[in-house]
């Protein structure tokens, strides 16, 4: 290889040229920092194959054989088990309608509009998708157990303390996150046609210091 | 020109190195859902695990019960069938790796039952030349992508109380290899 190296060296225009240990440690940075960033972009939210949608995110094929390699990446790091797209859609809230993130000390109250489906589920989970007092408490709600005003709407309220009529309880986690699943819904197959008005919104109330 | 060239050769490796490393994660992980449910799943029979959250993954659904099916097909296709009752139910189909290859719910049920026969290309091909050419096919026919992979059962209990229930109507699930004849 040296041998190969110095036969090219009398470059015409003087430049030097490159050599065996330069290229090794280019190639090892540029390795390592592709894999830095595969890392960066599978712990956190994927840069792409995501929709956005008022504080809600969701992946729409995320279910699907085409799913995006970012999300995929993503799927499998967590180590969920994604809806298939003819069966629902999950839909993720980290922060509130201000963009704040979500904080187990504050009460929210979630409200508005939820798109068709033969059942819906709300959820509140720890960042990293775990629920520590699930026997315990109430984490979830489900469409049939949600007690509705006359006109047909609803509002849950989010908090540690108790709450009249709908209330998600809090757990001691600084953080949490909320998942909406749409079971058998007809945006499975084409969640394009979702619009920001057509989801609940989160509406942040009383904080404790 | 140096500069140029060594910073050129940094964007090739380190492209290749993401590009390589994001599609290979998958399959080298571990971490994935098919990866921590396999080791729970029985091989071609279906498990009822109970509530979601047994299985350890995260983000589980509280309001759902699971039933498992790993299979192999390299013995013969694969019939799963699972009873609905009055809520949903659900089939999810993954490849080792977590991909998602097939998912649908209990609109698509007959009598009462989820018909779905899961079979490598080849033994489609075989299934449908036996077909009787006057015969209604009752059960769905999915592709499997390879022949090793798993189903999951979902049932949603929209009270918490109905879980008992829910739990009894996916244990009459089942998951079974087919003989084709010779």
């Amino acid at each position: 290889m040296h041998g190969t190296t110095r036969a090219i060296r009398p470059a015409v225009d003087g430049s030097p040229v490159p050599h065996l240990i330069a290229t090794l440690i280019t190639l090892l940075s540029g390795i390592i920092a592709g894999l830095s960033i595969t890392w960066l972009t599978v712990v956190g939210t994927p840069p792409t194959g995501m929709v956005r949608l008022g504080v809600w995110a969701f992946a729409p094929r995320v279910g699907a054989s085409d799913v995006d390699p970012y999300v995929r990446g993503a799927t499998v790091v967590r180590g969920d088990l994604p809806l298939g797209i003819g069966e629902g859609l999950a839909l993720t809230a980290q922060s509130d309608s201000m963009g704040d993130p979500l904080d187990a000390r504050c009460a929210y109250g979630l409200s508005g509009a939820i798109p068709s489906a033969r059942y819906w589920t709300l959820a509140r989970y720890a960042p990293d998708g775990t629920v520590a007092d699930a026997t315990t408490r109430r984490h979830a709600f489900t469409s049939s157990e949600i007690v509705r005003a006359h006109d047909g709407t609803f509002e849950i309220t989010i908090a540690r303390t108790v709450q009249p009529g709908n209330w998600l309880p809090l757990g001691d986690e600084s953080r949490f996150v909320l998942m909406l699943r749409l079971y058998d819904t007809p945006l499975s197959a084409s969640a394009t046609t979702l619009r920001e008005t057509d989801l609940p919104t989160i509406s942040r109330r009383a904080c404790q210091p | 020109m140096t500069v140029l060239f060594y910073a050129l050769m940094f964007m090739v490796a380190a492209g290749l190195a993401h590009i390589v490393s994001l599609f290979a994660l998958a399959d080298l992980s571990g971490t994935d859902a098919h990866a921590r449910l396999a080791a729970i799943a029985p091989e071609n029979s279906m498990r009822v695990v109970g509530p979601a959250r047994e299985t350890g993954l995260p983000f589980a659904e509280p309001a759902v019960v699971l039933a498992l099916c790993r299979y192999d097909l390299s013995r013969g296709p694969l019939r799963v069938a699972a009873r609905t009752g009055d809520t949903f139910v659900s089939l999810t189909f993954i490849e080792p790796g977590s991909r998602v290859f097939h998912g649908l719910t209990d609109r698509t049920a007959a009598q009462g039952t989820v018909e779905v026969v899961l079979a490598t290309p080849a033994q489609l091909r075989r299934i449908s030349a036996l077909d009787a050419p006057d015969d209604i096919v009752q059960e769905i026919r999915v592709i499997a992508p390879q022949p090793h992979g798993m189903v999951i059962v979902r049932a949603l209990h929209p009270f918490a109380s109905q879980r008992g229930e829910t739990e009894r109507t996916l244990s009459q699930a089942t998951c079974e290899i087919e003989q084709l004849p010779e």
